[in-house]
């Protein structure tokens, strides 16, 4: 005779395995998400100096050849300077007070944790606005 | 997606038109304050040789013991006072964009006194000797480093004839926004390039109590820079060298 209870419990596992894989999906997902700080000004617009997907995977050529435009020829427009993300994405909790761009959790930092790449800009660079 | 981005463009340039206004109204406000010059470059436009950056010092008229334009400059650049930074090196190794000079002739014991500074040599050293090309010289004569690329060898140090640069030793924080610094890496006088890009004058000029320094394009015979060279006698500092600096002394006594 066909047994129901015997056969459940036979597959058991392979329930368990499936469930595994569909919750490490959306896991993924959701660390694909990078995660905007609800104070900051980024929040508040729609999207970034180019389209947000474009961003994620472009944002270092773009800071990159911006960066040699600014330096060798003194450009210095809004759209892709350092300065510009950071003051736009950095955490405002309290009027004019700002957590550091590369502080564990925030804008810079999660990402690039996520997908174990250092930052070295903040050795030199700022990593907060300037507002004096 | 369209719509996302026409909408964040619109929002741009009203962020922009904004910024404009201030802008003007800064422009305006600051009128007697510091000179702003005729025709600031537009953001966007590249630097180019048509214009040759240049620094007037009389010396003549510069204050004794007066170090306002150093003091200015560390605190636009965010170096010695102006950053809680360099606890750990000596005084030797602390950075110097700017210093004061007290120069003394013991032959007639006459004194002076004068600001000294990255020269901004039209044949460079410091440029010719950079094996990474991070040392180099901007289209309108300012000579900088690219921190990006200088891996720190100290090479210029030793050929600048000036010892007008500085190396870092520690770890920074704080910086300005403006003005990126960082262990590892030399760094010297920028003559001001992020505000000279956006029509103002160096700190330092801007900071003188004395009016003794003069800054300007050489290029154009109608800047005021241009007239006072032709009408006072100036002179580069180791002329012999043969750099063509950009930055020039008038009222050195004769010796
Ligand atoms: S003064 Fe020194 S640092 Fe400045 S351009 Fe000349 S050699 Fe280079
Ligand atoms: S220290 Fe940096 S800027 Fe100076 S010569 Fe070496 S690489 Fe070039």
């Amino acid at each position: 005779m066909f047994d129901w209870r015997m056969q459940l419990q036979q597959a058991w596992p392979i329930v368990g395995l499936l469930l595994l894989f569909i919750g490490s999906v959306f896991a993924h997902e959701k660390a694909n998400e990078v995660e905007l700080s609800a104070s900051s000004k980024a929040a508040k617009l729609e999207a970034c100096a180019a389209p947000t997907e474009d961003m994620r995977r472009n944002h270092m050529d773009y800071l990159f050849h911006k960066r040699d435009q600014t330096m060798y020829k003194g450009i210095r427009t809004a759209d892709f300077s350092l300065r510009e993300c950071i003051d736009c994405h950095v955490s405002r909790p309290v009027a004019d007070e700002f957590v550091p761009i590369n502080a564990k959790g925030e804008f810079c930092e999660s990402c690039h944790e996520e997908v174990g790449q250092k930052i070295d800009c903040f050795s030199c660079h700022r990593s907060t606005p300037d507002e004096h | 997606m369209s719509t996302k981005s026409i909408s964040h463009s619109a929002q741009l340039a009203k962020r922009r038109l904004l910024k404009a206004a201030v802008t003007g109204g800064a422009a305006l406000w600051a009128g007697q304050g510091y000179k702003l010059f005729a025709a600031a470059k537009p953001d966007e436009q590249p630097v180019t040789s048509a214009v040759r950056w240049g620094l007037l010092v009389n010396v003549s008229q510069c204050g004794d013991g007066c170090d306002d334009c150093v003091t200015a400059c560390q605190a636009e650049n965010g170096w010695g006072s102006g950053s809680s930074d360099e606890q750990q090196s000596n005084a030797l190794q602390v950075a110097q964009w700017m210093r004061k000079l007290d120069v003394h002739n013991p032959l007639d014991g006459s004194t002076f006194s004068l600001p000294l500074m990255c020269q901004h040599c039209d044949s460079a050293p410091c440029v010719d000797v950079c094996p990474t090309g991070a040392s180099f010289k901007r289209a309108d004569g300012i000579v900088l480093v690219d921190r990006h690329t200088c891996i720190g060898c100290r090479y210029c140090m030793m050929a600048c004839p000036y010892k007008a640069r500085s190396f870092v030793h520690e770890p920074l924080f704080d910086q300005r926004a403006h003005q990126p610094r960082g262990k590892g890496c030399v760094e010297s006088c920028t003559l001001c390039a992020h505000r000279v890009d956006k029509g103002k004058q160096p700190a330092c000029v801007e900071a003188c109590p004395h009016g003794a320094m003069v800054f300007g394009d050489v290029n154009d015979p109608n800047s005021e820079i241009s007239q006072q060279l032709a009408k006072v006698s100036s002179r580069e500092l180791r002329k012999n060298l043969g750099l063509n600096a950009g930055v020039r002394y008038a009222g050195i006594p004769v010796v």
